[in-house]
């Protein structure tokens, strides 16, 4: 019998291994092309929003206790979460800045300036940096979610 | 339904101000233009053109190998703070009096 919340649980984990998909297409340009990088990337943004409404709860209750006491590991997660949101906005909006193929297709001409190119790159780096950290103090929710899924074969009694 | 809009309004807001904030700093020349004229058209041509000889002719393997930088430095990332959270943990539970020693 599966719950609810174990349901949830599963799409929650789909939904982040295809952010995660995207972010990994998304963050070497070279070998994938421009035109696959700036689809990658805008597709990345819409499924972040997606990600980020699904953690709506974690995100209010850590926000409205921001200054009572809170565990190191919380307070460490919100700071990054900050800095991985800060990252990942100024990467997907200077790429669409700087966009040379996805924005002409779809007929929009934006400001080119070469500090967005700067920005674009130095953003990315640093979200590549911060993701590597933020998949890794969820740890143990990931590898629970793989041990207790059927191919794992140790399915809850 | 409208909390759901809500919600993502929200979201947008704030990186529609991030973006705002970003935007006002650039004109302003905050980061500078630093990657102009000559060296950015090298750049751009490197990185757009000339997949290297074997990602050519393998244009899946080509994309693969190209993709390994990232996925290590996300993997050396994540094993690294993975392995500093259990020595923290370790050392914070270290009991403050030495152990007896054990056995004989
Ligand atoms: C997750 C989001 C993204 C990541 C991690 C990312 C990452 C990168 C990286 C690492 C580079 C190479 C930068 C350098 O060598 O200085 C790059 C270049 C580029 N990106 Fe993105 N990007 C993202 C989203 C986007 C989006 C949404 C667009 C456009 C719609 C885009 C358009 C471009 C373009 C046009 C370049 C080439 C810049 C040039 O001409 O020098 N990127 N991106």
């Amino acid at each position: 019998m599966v719950t609810e919340s174990r349901k949830r649980t599963i799409t929650t984990g789909i939904i982040d291994v295809v952010l995660l998909v995207l972010f990994i297409g998304a963050a070497e340009p070279r070998p994938t092309g421009i035109l696959w990088h700036e689809w990658l990337g805008i597709a990345f943004g819409v499924i972040a929003v997606v990600h980020i409404y699904r953690s709506w709860d974690w995100i209010v209750a850590t926000l409205s206790r921001v200054f009572a006491q809170q565990t190191v590991t919380t307070r460490f997660s919100l700071v990054l979460n900050i800095l991985v949101f800060v990252s990942m906005t100024l990467a997907v909006v200077s790429g669409i800045a700087i966009s040379r193929e996805a924005l002409e297709t779809l007929g929009i001409e934006w400001l080119t300036n070469n500090a967005w190119r700067g920005l674009h790159g130095l953003s990315a780096e640093a979200a590549v940096i911060l993701v590597g950290i933020h998949i890794a103090m969820h740890w143990k929710w990931i590898v629970n979610l793989v041990r207790r899924t059927p191919i794992a074969g140790t399915v809850e009694a | 339904m409208l909390k759901i809009i809500g919600r993502i309004m929200a979201i947008l807001l704030v990186a529609g101000a991030l973006t705002a904030a970003t935007n006002v700093a650039v004109n302003n020349g905050v980061f500078g233009s630093r990657l102009g004229g000559e060296r950015e058209e090298h750049e751009r041509n490197e990185r757009d053109g000339a997949p290297n000889s074997l990602s050519a002719r393998y244009p899946a393997l080509g994309v693969a190998v190209g993709l390994l930088p990232t996925v290590l430095k996300l993997g050396v990332l994540g094993v690294a703070t993975v392995q500093a959270g259990n020595l923290a943990k370790r050392l914070r539970r270290r009991p403050a009096a030495p152990t007896p020693a054990s056995g004989a």
